[in-house]
């Protein structure tokens, strides 16, 4: 009598379990805000908030034909000018870190699937000599985003965090309008970009001011620099049928100047030097730079660090590159060094102590 | 290196079905030996998930004690006897000191006596103390003749049985072997299984949903005790107690829960400690197989109450020593002790010295025992007394304000989001709310039924039902994080 109770209360619980799994699984399958099965259901906006979780979903279910890779810097370009300036589709492939080797690791799993047109690479010179070696799949990253299988889901598809906080934000971001469209990933929303705000974010007054700084040869750690141009290179070489839109983003004087502190000032405009002549070198592959521009690197009210910049300069970039302008050439390259080394020493002699005299 | 703990996605996946399902396929076999094997191998396994080397402890263990046992069998004579059992005895807390306590014991040496001494790394195998204590009470029922030699596979089973292996409860022999033996156990119970299953969710639910949400303030201000009033500090303190009263009872009832799924019926841990309105009736109410272990290990032997009025209370004080001693390497654990056998050598001096209203003399029991696990869960006895400071500083309700902030879940963060878009000054409101109803629960449960009574009444109802299966799939789903055990470091 107990015996058949319990078993008809067995079999009702387990069926009453599996269909409230079977809920949350489906309500997380529907909308799916790692987009790791498809992309939106019914018209439902494409959130794109959650960088790290959302990426390697959207690169392998999303529809598109170019990407647009780089760093945190990268974030706030809107793609959707691109899409109609160079007549594409485009997704955005970030890595906070820029790492060459794991925005190539996203690249390369969108070549599998897709056929990429063109690759707009925003190329940061500090990713270049950062370790050569991808960090993805592994690290803190869930395993479950890596791969294709259903199996390994169940932290993503039974996930209290998703199903009461990943989905009610995607649905009201989409109802808002934020981080939509070309603006996926875009956090500039409430940042301030000043002089002020970026100077509180730099500080050298460590350093004796009068002395010079023995800068270092940049052959001495060169080796990680030629190794990620060398992987770079492979991945052009290996797709001739894409084009690669390799730029260099302004970053401001004070990510300068703190390269003339540290002794470093000669290893990046090697890395700048080397990688520049090594994209020149292939057919597919058109080359601008931004670093060079004084009046967006020596104008701090258009930072809130050494290296983030205002939205404005990222239209501004993408404005530029439409129109063919600020293209390095065989031609141009060494005038750009020249260019380059003018600018650095007149940050580092002169242009730095007027903000710091504007600061005190 | 992550654990395989009772409630994370692969042991209730992948695990828990296996071995149960392997477990009573090989029951159908003629011979038990099969399905023993083979839980024994799955125990193995979820030791050894965590880090393989404590399985070569485990089994270094094991061998020791089972050897200690083979010879006890073979030999007579009362002089070998006893010097088996003392070999015993020193195999197992030579381990227990070198694991546990080598390293408390060079700080102090270096301490007090400037000794200078390097200390080691030693990582503390997973339930030490609890396998080793299980053991010990094993070869000295072994020695006293209340023990048989049991064959190598039933040592086995009973040591490393998996629910029990890492955090007790600490299973007699005379409690788990007779179970194991008998043939009606073989056969699948829906009946157990069922009571097993539900008493696993209650226990994952408490540990999930209300221990682990109780942790994100606790641990919070335990690392700001600076910071905090008097109104904070006793938030926090009482958090704790009740944290960790949902943490390792959640832990016992999952095991116990998982047992059951077995077959097997496993002792009780807890009973509604803080009904308790004495310190002496608290620990007949908690972690009641540490006290039982620990009352005819040690209290008895040392005379008991047998030898007048002053050896009882040294008697007390000793096993209430050897309690704090054996949760931790750490002054803290060693006051902790004493704080409780001062108080039951208090009760037993005085006795008449209660309240007349008997929930008065509960209130007074769980503030103590409040008091006494604030010191528990400091890292130092320097930060215990800074606390108790705290607790009799100036109240600030801003600060209480602050601490409940901390309170932030997957469950309230979409609301905490529309209102602090919408009505930011009714954020702080909405905290205390929180607190309130995070502490109201607790509260709520602590001064209800005991689960297995719920159980009986209500499990098999329709609303019962709906209730255990909505409670293990929010917890379920709560799992995205897995979260640690607190008693798995004693």
């Amino acid at each position: 009598m107990e015996e058949a109770r319990k078993k008809k209360s067995l079999k009702k619980l387990m069926l009453v379990i599996l269909a409230q799994l079977a809920l949350a699984a489906g309500t997380v399958w529907f909308f799916d805000p790692f987009y790791q099965y498809h992309e939106p259901f019914l018209g439902l906006e494409t959130v794109l908030n959650d960088r790290d979780n959302q990426m390697p979903g959207t690169v392998r279910n999303f529809e598109y034909d170019s990407v647009l890779m780089g760093s945190s810097v990268a974030e706030n370009f809107d793609s959707a000018y691109l899409d109609e300036a160079y007549g594409c589709s485009t997704l955005k492939i970030i890595r906070a870190s820029g790492s060459m080797a794991d925005l190539l690791y996203y690249l390369e799993m969108a070549q599998e699937e897709h056929d990429i047109g063109n690759v707009f690479w925003c190329l940061d010179l500090f990713a270049m000599n950062a370790p050569a070696e991808a960090t993805l799949p592994g690290g803190d990253a869930p395993g479950y985003l890596h791969t294709e299988s259903i199996l390994d889901d169940i932290p993503y598809l039974c996930n209290k965090e998703v199903l009461l906080e990943k989905i009610p934000f995607m649905l009201a971001y989409g109802h808002a309008g934020i981080n939509t469209g070309g603006n996926g990933y875009n956090w500039a929303r409430g940042k301030e970009f000043a002089a002020a705000r970026a100077m509180k974010a730099y500080d050298r007054w460590g350093i004796a001011v009068e002395a010079e700084v023995e800068q270092r040869a940049p052959e001495e750690n060169s080796g990680l620099v030629l190794e990620n141009i060398r992987l770079l290179e492979k991945q052009i070489a290996d797709h001739p049928e894409t084009s690669y839109h390799v730029f260099f983003p302004p970053y401001s004087m004070l990510w300068w100047d703190c390269a003339y502190v540290n002794g470093e000032l000669e290893e990046r405009l090697y890395i700048l030097e080397e990688t520049v002549s090594m994209l020149l070198g292939h057919e597919n592959a058109e080359v601008y730079c931004f670093q060079n521009q004084a009046s967006i690197v020596c104008d701090l009210d258009n930072y809130m660090d050494m290296v983030h910049y205002s939205p404005q300069i990222n239209q501004y970039m993408l404005e530029r590159m439409a129109a063919g302008e600020d293209r390095v050439t065989a031609e141009n390259r060494n005038q750009l060094m020249e260019e380059m080394r003018d600018m650095v020493e007149w940050i580092v002699q002169e242009g730095i102590y007027l903000y710091y005299g504007e600061m005190a | 290196m992550k654990k395989m703990l009772f409630n994370s996605v692969i042991f209730i996946v992948l695990f828990l079905p296996v071995a149960l399902a392997g477990w009573f396929l090989l029951q159908r076999l003629e011979n038990p030996a099969f399905a023993k094997l083979f839980l024994i191998g799955m125990s193995f396994w979820f030791y050894g998930y965590y880090n393989i080397s404590y399985l070569w402890i485990l089994l270094a263990s094991l061998g020791l004690n089972y050897g200690v046992s083979a010879l006890l069998e073979r030999c007579r004579g009362t002089g070998m006897r006893r010097a088996l059992l003392a070999a015993g005895m020193l195999g197992n807390l030579g381990g227990l000191f070198y694991f546990k306590y080598f390293n408390f014991f060079i700080d102090n040496c270096n301490y007090f006596l400037h000794a200078g001494i390097q200390l080691e790394k030693i990582a503390l195998p997973l339930g030490i103390s609890f396998f080793t204590f299980q053991q010990l009470s094993f070869i000295l029922e072994r020695y006293k003749g209340g023990a048989p030699h049991y064959s190598v596979l039933d040592y086995g089973f009973f040591i490393s049985f998996f629910p029990q292996l890492v955090a007790g409860p600490i299973v007699l022999h005379d409690e788990l072997l007779p179970q194991l033996q008998k043939r009606e156990n073989r056969r699948f119970s829906a009946a157990g299984f069922y009571d097993g299953f539900a008493l696993f969710i209650l226990g994952f639910a408490k540990k999930v949903l209300l221990a682990d949400s109780m942790a994100v303030l606790v641990n919070a201000e335990f690392n700001n005790i600076p910071a905090l009033d008097s109104l904070s500090a006793w938030a926090v303190i009482c958090w704790y107690m009740m944290e960790l009263y949902f943490d390792f009872s959640g832990y016992c009832d999952m095991a116990r829960g998982i047992g059951r799924m077995f077959g097997f019926r496993l002792p009780e841990n807890f009973n509604s400690p803080f009904r308790a309105s004495s310190v002496r009736e608290f620990w007949r109410r908690w972690h009641m197989t540490l006290s039982r272990f620990l009352s005819q290990y040690v209290y008895f032997p040392l005379g008991g109450s047998r030898k007048g009025k002053g050896r009882q209370c040294l008697n007390l004080l000793a096993v209430f020593l050897v309690s704090g001693l054996w949760h931790g390497a750490n002054w803290t654990f060693v006051v902790w002790g004493l704080m409780h056998g001062v108080a039951a050598v208090f009760e037993t001096l005085f006795p008449r010295a209660r309240f007349r209203w008997e929930w008065l003399n509960r209130l007074v029991t769980a503030v103590f025992v409040t008091l006494s696990f604030s010191v528990f869960r400091s890292d130092s006895l320097e930060m215990a007394r800074l606390l108790w400071r705290k607790l009799f500083a100036r109240p600030g309700a801003a600060m209480f304000a602050g601490i409940c902030n901390t309170l932030v879940f997957p469950e309230n963060r979409a609301f905490l989001k529309l209102l602090e878009m919408r009505a930011p000054g009714l954020m702080n409101s909405f905290f205390l709310l929180c607190f309130g109803v995070i502490s109201g629960v607790g509260i709520w449960l602590i001064r209800g039924c005991r689960a297995e009574e719920w159980i009986e009444k209500k499990g098999c109802t329709f609303r019962g039902i709906f209730c255990l299966a909505t409670l293990f799939v929010w917890a379920f789903l709560s799992l995205s994080e897995v979260s640690v055990f607190l008693y798995f470091n004693f």
